[in-house]
């Protein structure tokens, strides 16, 4: 049994796509907490609503369920921004927290944690232990569920709990508004497209490879612990978008910069992955390149297209 | 047996400090602010390499150290989080390193929902501000450890002798009708079951000694509505008092019995209570 928790967000949608059409998976449980359309229908797959901050809601959930993996993917977002830092910490620290006591008193095989890279503080090619920068609230709160994570549970058990750390993940069913689709969409149309610098730098990551790493991590004998998930590469966010226009074929697309030349980037927008510790443990490497990436998201949009 | 006390430089950790002098029990205090003694050392909670430079051995921690109260909290919920919750992460750890059994952690009423009748542990969803939320959380990590025996004591109002930013109603009034025959207050039927500063080290003191896990409600011995509090305040101080309410009819009554338990009841009675807040003034 395998319980997915955030099953209704981008990430689940694209995990539980695969997930039901492999052959040695039976059973999976994904939990969501306010929309309640059940977008995948399978014999394998169940839908379930779960608050996780809720200490009695989750421990009904699992005691009932008593999954042997649990993929915890529900996190609060930074857009919009209208969660305070006490809704942070109750949503990613209180989950954590929630899910732990079960993890110490039951028979588990594998935890896997999916993080952000959102915490990591420096411009060069970040590895798991680099330093941290906690400067808004939703880093601190990821970076404090991390902590209460390997904190909290048994020694005995910490080879069971994987905690990976994404970077720029795109791909179908990406939420609205977010940059690639919002591109692919303003290229479809033809449209203006509006980017706020022409220097923001980061580390994309196309989902399936993030969906290959979940999948990398649920086999037993892997090592526990802290990995990045990412590609390794800069890619400039403005030709990423002129990219998408041109596999549209417009060659001069209608873009417009908010800001052309910033003095000083902000940090974050230079945090470039390095995943050797993945590569080594976990076996896994990104296959799939930003370029079929963006391929794959596009003709996803053509064939999903109301 | 030695204890380690954690936020020794507060109001709790100072008097505990000196009750455990007057028993000769031995312990290190730590604290961010200046030492209070000798046997005190300046570490911070939320740095782990600050903490395992304790070498002595540990029989149980008291865990008081945090941003400790709603007003604080709402002003630095970023500090709060770090120091109520990295803070008792890092202390677990450092039980877990230097295999200490027993945990004893300073909880808060405010836990439970506010308007209370029965009383009613908050759910985190509906919590309502930081400080809630960074105890509730703290109360849940620290019952997730199979391997430490835990007292989680959830404190009520505590008077005698605090410092002037953080007096209760009790230390408040008592101390207005010294020196005054006209007071003002909200509602003479506003009611607390305020707890005295000794009782609280007293009964933080009589958990070191128990095996089990345990969840206590540590307040007062009776339900003291501030009508009650100034009747016996003119009884000890000998004079009549001219109460003025602002809103006779919009009191608030928090009342939480203390959890009976075997090891700890709480003996300072009003009167008693009065008496020593005058003394100490």
């Amino acid at each position: 049994m395998i319980l997915i928790t955030g099953g209704s967000g981008f990430i689940g949608k694209n995990l539980i796509y695969k997930l039901i059409n492999l052959k040695n998976i039976r059973n999976l449980i994904a939990t969501y907490k306010n929309s309640n359309l059940e977008f995948f229908k399978n014999k394998k797959l169940k839908y379930v609503q779960l608050d996780l901050r809720s200490e009695i809601q989750t421990k009904k959930i699992l005691e009932k369920y008593k999954p042997k993996v649990i993929i915890h993917l529900a996190s609060s977002y930074i857009n919009p921004p209208d969660l305070t830092l006490d809704d942070h910490i109750k949503i990613n620290v209180g989950s954590i927290i929630n899910i732990i006591d079960y993890l110490n008193k039951n028979h588990f095989n594998r935890f896997i944690f999916i993080n952000t890279s959102a915490f990591y503080s420096s411009s060069k090619i970040v590895k798991e232990n680099d330093k941290l920068n906690l400067n808004n609230n939703y880093a601190f709160s990821k970076y404090i569920a991390s902590k209460t994570l390997f904190d909290l549970i048994n020694k005995k058990k910490k080879d069971k709990i994987i905690e990976l750390r994404l970077f720029s993940v795109f791909g179908p069913w990406e939420g609205e508004g977010k940059l690639t689709i919002s591109a692919i969409e303003s290229a479809a149309k033809n449209n203006h497209f509006h980017i706020f610098s022409s220097k923001q730098t980061r580390d994309l990551i196309y989902i399936e490879n993030v969906v290959d790493a979940i999948i990398a991590s649920l086999k037993p004998n892997i090592e526990g612990g802290i990995y990045n998930i990412c590609s390794g590469k800069p890619t400039n966010l403005l030709t990423h978008v002129k990219n998408i226009y041109k596999m549209f074929n417009i060659h001069n697309p209608k873009i417009k910069i908010k800001i052309k030349k910033t003095k000083k980037l902000n940090k974050l927008d230079l945090i470039i992955g390095n995943y050797d510790k993945a590569y080594k443990k976990l076996n896994w490497k990104p296959k799939i390149s930003i370029n079929d990436g963006i391929k794959k998201t596009k003709e996803w949009y053509l064939n999903n297209e109301r | 047996m030695t204890l380690l006390v954690t936020g020794s430089s507060s109001y709790i950790g100072r008097n505990l400090i000196d009750l455990l002098e007057k028993k000769k029990i031995h312990y290190i205090g730590i604290d961010i602010n200046k030492p209070y003694n000798k046997n005190c050392k300046k570490i911070d909670i939320t740095k782990l390499d600050q903490l395992k430079r304790i070498r002595t051995k540990i029989d149980c921690i008291i865990h008081l150290a945090a941003v400790s109260n709603e007003r604080d909290a709402r002003n630095d919920p970023f500090l709060t989080y770090k120091v109520n919750i990295i803070g008792l992460l890092n202390l677990i750890n450092l039980a877990k390193v230097k295999n200490i059994k027993k945990f004893i952690f300073a909880s808060t009423e405010w836990v439970y929902e506010n308007q209370i009748k029965k009383k009613h542990l908050l759910d985190l969803e509906k919590c309502p501000n930081s400080y809630s939320n960074s105890k509730l959380i703290s109360e849940i990590a620290l019952k997730s450890q199979n391997k430490i025996k835990y007292v989680i004591l959830r404190f009520g109002i505590i008077y005698g002798n605090r410092s002037k930013n953080n007096m209760s109603a009790f230390d408040q009034i008592i101390k207005h009708l010294k020196y005054s025959n006209i007071i003002e207050i909200g509602s003479k039927k506003t009611a607390r079951s305020f707890i005295h500063i000794h009782d609280i080290v007293r009964g933080i003191l009589a958990f070191v000694k128990c095996n089990n896990n345990y969840i206590i409600d540590l307040q007062g011995p009776e339900k003291i509505s501030l009508g009650y509090l100034i009747k016996n305040a003119e009884k000890i101080l000998k004079k009549k008092v001219i109460v003025k309410e602002k809103n006779p009819n919009k009191h608030s009554i928090r009342v939480i019995k203390f959890t009976k338990n075997k090891f700890f009841t709480p003996k300072i009675f009003v009167k008693d209570g009065i008496n020593k807040v005058l003394n100490e003034y």
